[in-house]
């Protein structure tokens, strides 16, 4: 029936369908009889689709919103293709490409549901903004945690670190303060017992003899520790060295007790002869001129404050390696930490970015869709320069070329391109979804 | 991520000229050959068959119809020169 008609007839045709054909010639005859033969089945078919749509109030306004981004009657279906068929001439891909596929997949019902699935719940794309963000926020997030992980894991083992060498410092002070009882061989010792037992030479006189000898042995000891513990200590009295001549010594003991001048050079050589060590060392005089035969103390005695002060400096000193390595481990620490807020500063700032460049190239689309631009694509630098403005601009040069990279690499919805606009060639950005999918409408 | 082939890009970048058919995105060396036979031998004559269609869908149709094109290859020249269009025309 249909090949019988003749090139005016197929023209009135195709356009009671809404079709508009171009030039009816033998190259083009043929697909417009079946483009007719498409059309006609696709009306009977629609009618049909219609009743079982009209439930699926959803659908409707989807299909409908599709064309004209208004609520429509199913049956004012086809008057709307017409005018959007007459609007062709404006070269907008996006329309034609639609009515065209709609026309295509109208052919049987299946394909409606298809149309009807395809241009699916525009809820979805309320998820799909949240979830771009919630997949942004998430990645955003994941690098946070992984941080914080570290983190903490690092602070945590410095902290213990510092806490077990600060253990370890105080009780090495405090042993060196307290000492470990080393007085305790030298003061048993010294016994006193006060007996006077002169110039008898028997065994029982001769213990009485080393008490006595003993006893000197002890105020001796105790003063020579006096002195060399002054010395140590800030040498107040201005002493030339801890160790005391033999004379000073025998002045110091007569003014405590006349018995022991005589027994004095006794004591001495009993402390020259010991093998135990007594806390009192006699030094020889040396060969530099005017040296006397002088005695010191080997355990000089001082004060709390100044045995805590040495044991402190002392300690320090031994340990000032480790002290210092964690230092700098600490400080290294802090710069890490440092570093990270930057970074993860720098990249919220980037997708920030991306998220506004996505809108604004999309934007232009649609305005180009309209007819407000004359370009489909947009240059990569006016984006730029639209976005941010001239003082920024150099200051957020890093966070802009990556933001680029992102999307060149991780945003399917546009395509980066080169184009030549008003002679010079740019990288353009085009924005390649169809506009009805990204509506929230 | 962009899915166009590299003779599409390469295509759309520039005024055809007298480019061949061939030079279309989708049309290779057997396609183009029987396209000649018909007498399309430069891609501006497939274009102006494209405009005669006033680029619709038909082109699609069209260019399986005469050269024997299969679904993919019609969609990728039809794809191809729309794009041209949209930047030339």
């Amino acid at each position: 029936m249909a090949s019988t008609l003749d090139d005016d007839e197929l023209r009135r045709e195709l356009k009671s369908f809404g079709f508009c054909p171009g030039p009816i010639s033998d190259s083009t005859r043929k697909l417009y009889l079946n483009k007719l033969k498409k059309l006609g089945s696709e009306n009977c078919s629609k009618s049909r689709f219609a009743r079982t749509q009209r439930s699926h109030k959803h659908g409707l306004s989807s299909t409908s919103s599709n064309i004209a981004s208004s609520p429509q009657h199913q049956t004012q279906h086809s008057h709307r293709h017409d005018s959007l068929r007459l609007r062709e001439n404006s070269a907008s891909p996006s329309h034609r490409y639609r009515t065209s596929s709609f026309n295509q997949q109208d052919s049987d019902e299946s394909d409606d549901y298809e149309a009807y699935s395809h241009y699916g719940p525009p809820a979805a794309h309320a998820n799909f903004t949240s979830y771009t963000k919630e997949d942004l926020q998430k990645r955003c997030d994941s690098t946070v945690k992984h941080n914080v992980f570290l983190d903490r894991q690092l602070s945590l083992a410095l902290f213990t670190c510092t806490l077990v060498l600060s253990a370890v410092l105080i009780w090495l002070v405090y042993v060196k303060t307290v000492g470990l009882g080393q007085n305790e061989d030298v003061k048993n010792n010294l016994k006193m017992l006060p007996v006077d037992c002169k110039g008898k030479t028997d065994t029982y006189c001769r213990a009485e003899e080393h008490k006595v000898h003993m006893q000197l042995l002890s105020e001796l000891y105790s003063f020579l520790a006096k002195v060399a513990g002054d010395f140590e200590c800030g040498n107040p009295s201005e002493l030339k060295s801890k160790c005391v001549s033999v004379d000073d010594a025998k002045s110091y003991l007569a003014i405590l007790n006349r018995g022991y001048t005589d027994r004095f050079e006794a004591a001495l050589q009993m402390v020259i002869q010991s093998r135990r060590d007594l806390g009192i060392r006699v030094v020889e005089p040396g060969h530099a001129p005017g040296a006397v035969r002088c005695l010191e103390s080997s355990q000089p005695q001082m004060g709390l404050v100044c045995r805590f002060s040495r044991a402190v400096s002392t300690v320090m000193s031994r340990m000032f390696i480790f002290v210092l390595a964690l230092g700098v481990l600490w400080g290294v620490l802090i710069l890490l930490r440092y570093r990270w807020r930057r970074l993860q500063e720098e990249e919220q700032a980037m997708y920030e970015l991306v998220k506004r460049i996505i809108g604004e190239v999309r934007d232009h689309y649609k305005d180009w869709d309209q007819g407000l631009e004359p370009i489909p694509y947009v240059p990569i630098p006016h984006v730029r320069d639209s976005l941010i403005p001239p003082q920024n601009r150099r200051r957020t040069r890093r966070i802009w070329d990556r933001a680029v990279e992102f999307l060149s690499s991780n945003e399917s919805r546009i395509r980066t391109e080169t184009h030549r606009i008003a002679g010079e060639d740019f990288l353009v950005w085009r924005w390649t979804q169809p506009v009805e999918l990204s509506d929230s409408s | 991520m962009s899915t166009t082939s590299q003779k599409h890009r390469n295509f759309v970048a520039e005024p055809m000229g007298d480019k061949h058919v061939t030079a279309l995105s989708g049309i290779g060396e057997v396609l183009g050959k029987k396209l000649e036979e018909q007498g399309f031998d430069k891609a501006y004559v497939v274009l102006g068959q494209f405009l005669v269609l006033r680029k619709d869908e038909l082109f699609i149709e069209w260019l399986k119809d005469i050269c024997g094109a299969n679904s993919k290859q019609a969609s990728s020249c039809y794809m191809c020169l729309r794009e041209w269009c949209d930047s030339f025309l």
